[in-house]
């Protein structure tokens, strides 16, 4: 009974909620989802006013095929994050409370 | 200051540069990485030492009348032979060495006196290593065999290549200043499509850079070299200051290069386009089709997204589209890969463990290192000549290499931008799946099997 216990107690120190494989897949799917729904957003957003994905008019070349990643630095900024800084209203119209990111390209 | 640039020339010229890569700065709102920093007081290929003398006296002469007489003839500091009465003499500021040779030689106790002329390694048969002092970190030359590659061609001005961009630091002009390694590198007259005028001078950085590439001077013991160092080019400025172009602006940008004409002739044989866009314009693809059948090709970038989707114009089926690998020849994370991916060239990938504390690129291998100037002080001061050389990364940066082969496979009499993108893709090495394949296309180019392969000179 104590060996039972014992193992018990180890599979739910495990299974704890902050590792619970079943939450993190559901949250990284539902954040996956929210992402999906605000880029559709913000594509609609620009299509309505003849932007390119970037949020500059239709028909802009960019050095580098994109103003998203900088040469120099190698860093790559986030698509959303460059649209909002470009254009806050589309920030305000699809995700009001979005905080911005920046990163290197995963290796 | 002229003594300060003298000494930095000195310590270029024994391979000893300074190293200034201490500075983390802005571009715009990130960060640029500068390493290296040589400029250079005068131009070309020097046969002898600046500021340097050495000379024989005679036997009899007391080593104190020699100092006599070499302090006479503008000698600031002397170093004695070991085996005899001859001596190396350092000249003082504004001492020319044939004005000190004239005056040696007309004293009564000079045996001879000759200028310190500068010796160099023989070059090995079929082989060419440029003396320029940076090129040890051209990494990404070497990759591609280089130095067997000059063996069989290094380019010549008759073949040009237009590098559609941000313009060119290629002339003196305004505030526009020529970089100091294109000194021998020649220049077509170009157009600025931005500001619409003939003086396509660079406002950003990034086309100098990638001109660079292509034909920086090399073996002028400066610097970095270029990989088609002979051809020469022609800077179209397409793109503004941010980096930013049209559809429109491009395809007027690919028209003037593929219709100009010097002595009769169309020297623009290969347009590299560093740039894209997420669409498709038909204005572009029927300006790359005149060129393509005027007989210029077209090398473009697969973009820099990381995504399965090759930029316009590098998706084209008849423009060359370039990806990136880094130095162990893997795909960089950023380049864009896809069916319409053509080969892949050294682009560098630039991680946070490539800078030491101080803000120095540590791990040369990060990325493409070649000439251009500041562009925070260009920005901030609207000054374009801080002139110093950059580790960049990119496809935009691998472009430039194709670019140059491209050149060189003209001048060795391949003529058809299909035989020259044949050429190209069927002599690439294989990366990744066996055959072609979308991430690394035909492979990495192998620019001496394509010239060795191909053409003349084989």
């Amino acid at each position: 009974m104590g060996l039972l216990l014992s193992l018990f107690l180890a599979g739910a120190l495990e299974a704890g909620p902050k590792d619970d494989p079943v939450t993190s897949k559901s949250k990284a799917t539902s954040a996956k989802a929210a992402r999906a729904r605000e880029e559709k957003c913000v594509d609609r957003w620009l299509a309505s006013r003849k932007l390119d994905p970037y949020g500059m008019p239709e028909g802009t070349m960019y050095a580098g095929g994109t103003p998203l990643f900088n040469e120099a630095t190698g860093r790559q900024i986030d698509r959303l994050d460059y649209i909002y800084g470009k254009h806050p209203e589309a920030k305000a119209a699809c995700a009001p409370a979005r905080k911005a990111r920046s990163r290197r390209t995963p290796t | 200051m002229y003594r300060a640039i003298r000494l930095f020339a000195l310590l270029a010229t024994l391979g000893i540069v300074v190293d200034l890569a201490g500075h983390r700065r802005a571009l715009r709102a990130d960060d640029v990485y500068r390493v290296a920093f040589v400029r250079i007081p005068e131009r070309g290929r020097r046969a002898y030492r600046p500021g340097e003398v050495i000379v024989q006296f005679k036997e009899a002469v007391r080593d104190r009348d020699a100092s006599d007489m070499m302090r006479e003839a503008g000698g600031r500091s002397a170093r004695r032979s070991d085996f005899g009465p001859r001596y190396l003499i350092q000249l003082d500021d504004g001492f020319e060495i044939a004005d000190a040779l004239d005056r040696l030689r007309t004293m009564p106790g000079v045996d001879f006196a000759e200028p310190n002329g500068i010796v160099r390694a023989f070059q090995r048969a079929g082989y060419f290593t440029p003396n320029d002092p940076l090129y040890t970190r051209q990494w990404n030359f070497r990759m591609l065999g280089s130095e067997r590659m000059w063996g069989i061609q290094k380019g010549d001005p008759s073949v040009a290549v237009a590098v559609l961009d941000t313009g060119i630091a290629y002339e003196d002009f305004g505030p526009y200043r020529k970089a100091p390694d294109f000194g021998g590198t020649v220049f077509l007259t170009g157009h600025d499509y931005i500001n619409n005028d003939d003086h396509a001078n660079d406002d950003n950085f990034h086309g100098t850079h990638v001109a660079s590439t292509i034909a920086e001077a090399t073996d002028n013991n400066l610097g970095v070299a270029g990989l088609a160092f002979g051809c020469a080019l022609m800077p179209v400025k397409v793109l503004d200051s941010q980096g930013v172009g049209s559809f429109f602006i491009v395809s007027e940008g690919i028209d003037y290069a593929v219709n100009f004409t010097q002595n009769g002739q169309h020297p623009v044989k290969v347009i590299n386009l560093s740039l894209g866009g997420d669409a498709t314009s038909t204005s572009v693809r029927q300006a790359v089709d005149r060129a393509v059948t005027a007989g210029v090709t077209i090398v473009a970038a697969a973009g820099n997204d990381g995504q399965s989707k090759v930029s316009f114009p590098a998706a084209l089926p008849n423009v060359i589209g370039v990806g990136a690998i880094e130095s162990d020849k893997t795909k960089a994370p950023y380049s864009n890969f896809g069916p319409e991916l053509s080969v892949v060239a050294p682009g560098g990938n630039l991680r946070d463990e490539d800078i030491g504390p101080d803000g120095r690129v540590i791990r040369p291998e990060c990325c493409v290192l070649q000439q251009t100037f500041n562009p925070d002080v260009a920005e901030r001061e609207g000054r374009y000549d801080d002139f110093h050389y950059f580790y960049v990364t990119g496809t935009s940066q691998a472009t430039p290499h194709v670019a140059a082969l491209a050149a060189l496979l003209y001048r060795q009499g391949i003529t058809q931008p299909a035989a020259i993108k044949a050429a190209i893709e069927s002599t690439a090495d294989d990366l990744g799946a066996p055959g072609r394949d979308d991430t690394y296309g035909h492979g990495l180019i192998n620019p001496v099997t394509a010239l060795k392969g191909y053409g003349l000179n084989q």
